[in-house]
């Protein structure tokens, strides 16, 4: 498990000169998650593209001033830049604030709970980033009947017994193997998370 | 050296669980993947583990 010196370490190394295969890292688990957060808000695919760009090209102009307020979640930090430009994309889109009953309306009238919606949206989404790398970092360090008896119980949510018939192996293999890719996915996923948090 | 709790025969750790959900092995693991793979007990004890590592 990564310690705060670590996490905070490499969220700082997106600023340095020689931090390309950090700053790919970050683009790789934010990207779609930033894409699918801005479309269910209503932007086109293309615009929540181009919207993820700004938001990474945000990033990288103030992660200096986001750490040297020492304290504080990037999480959060990336999710309030994200709203922002979704919100602004929004208005340019659909024309001036409160001209009738629009999606811009309904954004920029928001209640705290509707905030708190698209917050958990953006949680949901990143903690499905988090398990997809997981996913690709763990695959290959099993052998292909355990990912499959995984994949098939966990994921395709076929029965332990249908399973253990179709690879040919005891339902206890078959529970077992389930769970030893899931408990190497959580192990994975935290410390990918790790990575790219600060403390709350 | 793979533990056994000592009053529940033929059962093993937490440790060891842990150990054999990470393929983090410091002796031979084959009497213990046999044990756990037929014993619906430790599989419990191994579902719960990795069911509460969710919460």
């Amino acid at each position: 498990m990564q310690g705060p010196e670590t996490r905070t370490t490499l969220i700082g190394k997106l600023n340095e000169p020689a931090s390309e295969e950090v700053w790919r890292e970050f683009v790789t688990i934010y990207q779609p998650l930033v894409i699918r957060v801005s479309m269910a808000k209503g932007l086109q695919h293309a615009d929540a593209e181009d919207l993820a760009q700004e938001v990474f090209s945000i990033v990288k102009r103030s992660i200096t001033s986001f750490r040297s307020r020492g304290s504080g979640s990037f999480r959060a930090w990336l999710f309030r830049i994200t709203r922002n430009l979704v919100v602004n994309q929004l208005t340019r889109c659909k024309g001036p604030v409160g001209s009738g009953d629009s999606h811009v309306q309904q954004w920029l009238s928001q209640q705290p709970e509707r905030d708190n919606e698209t917050a958990s949206l953006f949680d949901l989404e990143l903690h499905r980033q988090q398990l997809q790398r997981a996913a690709d970092e763990v695959r290959p360090l099993v052998e292909p009947d355990t990912w499959d008896a995984f994949w098939m119980t966990a994921v395709e949510g076929k029965s332990i017994s249908d399973v253990a018939r179709s690879l040919g192996k005891s339902e206890g293999a078959v529970r077992m193997a389930k769970c030893r890719v899931t408990a190497r996915l959580q192990t994975a996923a935290l410390n990918l998370s790790g990575q790219w948090e600060t403390d709350e | 050296m793979i533990a056994r709790i000592s009053n529940e025969e033929q059962h093993y750790d937490t440790k060891t669980f842990d150990e054999y959900l990470h393929d983090r092995w410091n002796s031979d693991s084959q009497d213990v993947t046999i044990h756990i793979e037929n014993c619906p007990q430790c599989q419990r004890r191994i579902e719960n583990m990795v069911n509460d590592n969710w919460a």
